[in-house]
């Protein structure tokens, strides 16, 4: 069987129908775009870069005249092991998150993604942790993962004793990322499903009547087209794993000791609890940094096995 | 092509809609309309005050609710606005209409420099006015006065303390045939004695941060106590430094050796750095602790599980004297008045009515408190009345996290704690990690 790479070639009689014919003398005039780019500017733009000149400066959060000092605030942020400790969390959450969610959220699109009865409830009730609010999705789990709690009971049934999820630092970790996990697998099954229902039927009956199974069809026809909602998925959770907070502060507050600390938790006490303002900013550009790098690598990635 | 805009028309409209809607609910949640009194309160008018008077404090708090509707019938010329935000949102908030001179007239601020929005902290930075000639700013206790306060100028009104302590089920005790434990070696054979009835003797929040350090702190504070009653007035005032304090750091090399004697003797249940404040106070309420360590302002949380339950407060032991039993109490929050105010003389008169005796007898009634000014006529709530006695004699320290030198000392000391109670860390461990923090970044 020939496993298809791309997309199916629109025919290019629909493309140009579907074109909206933009009449000659009637293009949008340039100036169209100053307000929403002088908006642009005030709002995004110059906060941006001046919040990113303040990483470089000892503000304190409250002084008028913050001092120009450098890369010191890089340099002892690095100095210290709770960031290097918090870094190691945020690329292990980032890459168990991105990786655990997408699989989950590929095979709960695949299940629903079918012709069954209650596909629609089954996809209201999958999608719901979604919209629920990060800290009210903490607090739940964490009275479900607490010391004789519901799921410790069930460790209880399967032989596994004593087990205190949050509560230990050898495990905290994976509980924050059950957590999250749970939350945004339905998310990532919503980008795959509309991926899934965008590939022709007729191109899943030819291979069907070729003789291929579920699976055959699944990793042959399937998979190779939905590399689009792929590259978005990875892109989103890899971008939500940097950023995550919420979830940590609700279940773990980033203990026990530091086992839970991320980059984002860390830059919270250090700019609003140790009043480090600025090293609080310069953790959010290692943080922005890191993001871009990564998320663009991956991206990248993927526009080259495209081309290829 | 013409029913397709009058949608997109239509979504746009729909959407202008949802935006202004979410837009109009966020802002009634940051700030609600003028809180002008209708009570039917007989207070009269005390002055002629008038114009805008803004107050910022945190959200869910009504006592200061009741606070402003009372002044506001005293003074009918006056327009009050409170603004109200969540802790997590506050700080950032109001910090940073300060730094733009757009602030409130009176503000809800922290006593010490533990924080961006502390007393000292802003004070410091000219945010604040100076309150010194105010009335209740004479008669301010030592200790309270020293945390509101910078280079001789007081910048806060703080009025309520809030104990640290064992909280108990009453009938429970009385059911095991204990009482609450006045010597240290009294604590551990009490421990021993509830354990071996298959409950135990204090629930143990440690996840909740405050909580994983509490105990620790409070038992270095009476071992200090002892030998030097007057150690946190000190430090407080520079004579000496928390590096350097022999007396600080031996209690608290003794108090976390107690600490670890306690989890050896079972007076903790296990795991206790899975559980949280909330999951602690529901094994009380269940029964299956006899009490838990909290700090009186979480009371509230805990009679809303078990309403009926006869509660009482005792402050853990520390040596094998009763008498050296001391009080540990939160210092807590303050009122000041903002540099920019353009109505200073309602703000100040504002800050002063919070200042009266009644008005901080009753705030220290309803936050489960007491007045910082040892007041002898003070009512003390039933559960609270284990520490009345301490309070009435005067033996009341404050919990030292406001006068460590930087915020970095109490994460440290939340951390390594947990550590600690996992097993992860040495008593030695913890005191070289706390020692470095005092020196902070």
């Amino acid at each position: 069987m020939t496993t298809l790479t791309q997309a199916p070639p629109t025919p290019p009689a629909q493309r140009t129908a579907t074109r909206p014919v933009r009449a000659k003398g009637f293009g949008t005039p340039p100036w169209f775009a100053v307000p929403a780019f002088a908006f642009f500017t005030a709002i995004v733009a110059i906060p941006t870069v001046l919040g990113v000149y303040y990483a470089f400066t000892n503000w304190d959060g409250i002084s008028a005249a913050p001092v120009f000092v450098g890369l010191d605030n890089f340099i002892q942020l690095f100095k210290t092991p709770e960031t290097i400790q918090a870094l190691g969390n945020t690329l292990l959450m980032a890459l168990v998150i991105t990786v655990a969610q997408n699989a989950i959220g590929l095979a709960l699109a695949a299940g629903v993604n079918s012709r069954i009865k209650s596909r629609n409830v089954l996809r209201t009730f999958l999608f719901a942790p979604v919209v629920m609010t990060p800290i009210i999705v903490g607090y739940l789990w964490q009275f479900l993962f607490i010391p004789n709690g519901p799921i410790a009971r069930l460790a209880e049934v399967v032989g596994i004793h004593n087990l205190n999820v949050l509560g230990d630092p050898a495990t905290a970790i994976w509980g924050v990322m059950v957590v999250v996990i749970w939350q945004h697998a339905g998310y990532s099954m919503v980008i795959f499903l509309a991926g899934m229902q965008g590939i022709p039927e007729e191109i899943n009956e030819a291979a069907a009547l070729d003789g291929a199974g579920v699976w055959k069809r699944f990793v042959h026809v399937t998979w190779p087209l939905l590399r689009t909602p792929l590259v978005i998925n990875i892109t989103l959770s890899l971008i939500m794993s940097f950023k995550l907070f919420d979830q940590v502060m609700a279940t773990t507050q980033g203990g026990p000791g530091y086992s839970t600390q991320t980059l984002s938790t860390l830059l919270y006490f250090e700019a609003f609890q140790f009043n480090h303002f600025s090293s609080g900013i310069a953790l959010g550009v290692i943080v922005f940094v890191l993001t871009a790098v990564i998320s663009f690598a991956q991206m990248r990635l993927f526009r080259d096995r495209n081309a290829a | 092509m013409k029913m397709f805009h009058k949608k997109g028309a239509i979504r746009t409209l729909a959407g202008i809609a949802v935006s202004a809607v979410i837009a109009l609910t966020f802002a009634g949640c940051a700030s609600s309309p003028s809180s002008k009194s209708t009570s039917s309160d007989p207070v009269k008018s005390s002055s002629s005050l008038s114009g805008d008077l803004t107050v910022s404090y945190l959200s869910g708090n009504p006592f200061t609710d009741d606070t402003l509707k009372k002044f506001g019938a005293m003074n009918p010329g006056l327009k009050i606005r409170d603004v109200q935000s969540t802790s997590n949102t506050y700080q950032a908030q109001i910090r940073a209409q300060l730094d733009s001179g757009q602030g409130p007239d009176v503000i809800f601020i922290w006593t010490g420099s533990g924080n961006a929005m502390a007393a000292q902290i802003l004070g410091g930075a000219g945010k604040l006015v100076n309150l010194s000639n105010q009335p209740w700013a004479k008669s301010m206790d030592p200790a309270a006065k020293t945390l509101v306060s910078l280079n001789g100028k007081v910048y806060g009104l703080t009025t309520v303390q809030n104990p640290y302590g064992f909280f108990y089920n009453k009938d429970k005790m009385k059911e095991l045939g204990i009482t609450p434990p006045t010597t240290f070696s009294g604590l551990i054979n009490t421990c021993k004695a509830v354990r071996k009835k298959g409950l135990v003797l204090i629930a143990l929040g440690a996840q909740t941060g405050y909580l994983a350090y509490g105990i620790p702190a409070q038992l270095a504070n009476s071992i200090a106590y002892t030998k030097d009653p007057n150690y946190l007035t000190k430090l407080g005032k520079g004579e000496e430094t928390w590096t350097d304090s022999k007396v600080w750091n031996q209690s608290l090399s003794k108090a976390l050796d107690e600490y670890q004697t306690m989890i050896k003797a079972g007076c903790f249940q296990d795991n206790v750095t899975g559980y949280s404040e909330d999951a602690v106070k529901q094994m009380v309420a269940s029964g299956k602790a006899v009490g838990t360590y909290l700090i009186s302002a979480g009371l509230p949380a805990l009679r809303a599980l078990a309403p009926d339950m006869k509660i009482d407060f005792a402050t853990l032991p520390a040596t094998e004297k009763a008498s050296d039993l001391v009080l540990t109490a939160n210092p807590g929050s303050a009122w000041g008045v903002s540099a920019s105010s353009k109505n200073k003389a309602a703000a100040e008169a504002l800050v002063n009515y919070m200042g009266t005796p009644q008005r901080q007898a009753l705030d220290a009634q309803a936050n489960f408190g007491f007045p910082y000014t040892v007041n002898k006529d003070v009512k003390v709530p039933a559960e609270l009345t284990g520490a009345g006695k301490l309070y009435k004699e005067g033996k009341v320290l404050l919990f030292p996290t406001a006068l460590w030198p930087n915020p970095e000392v109490k994460q440290t000391i939340i951390a390594e704690c947990q550590n600690l109670l996992n097993g992860n860390e040495t008593v030695d461990g913890v005191l070289k990690a706390v020692q470095k923090s005092f020196g902070g970044k």
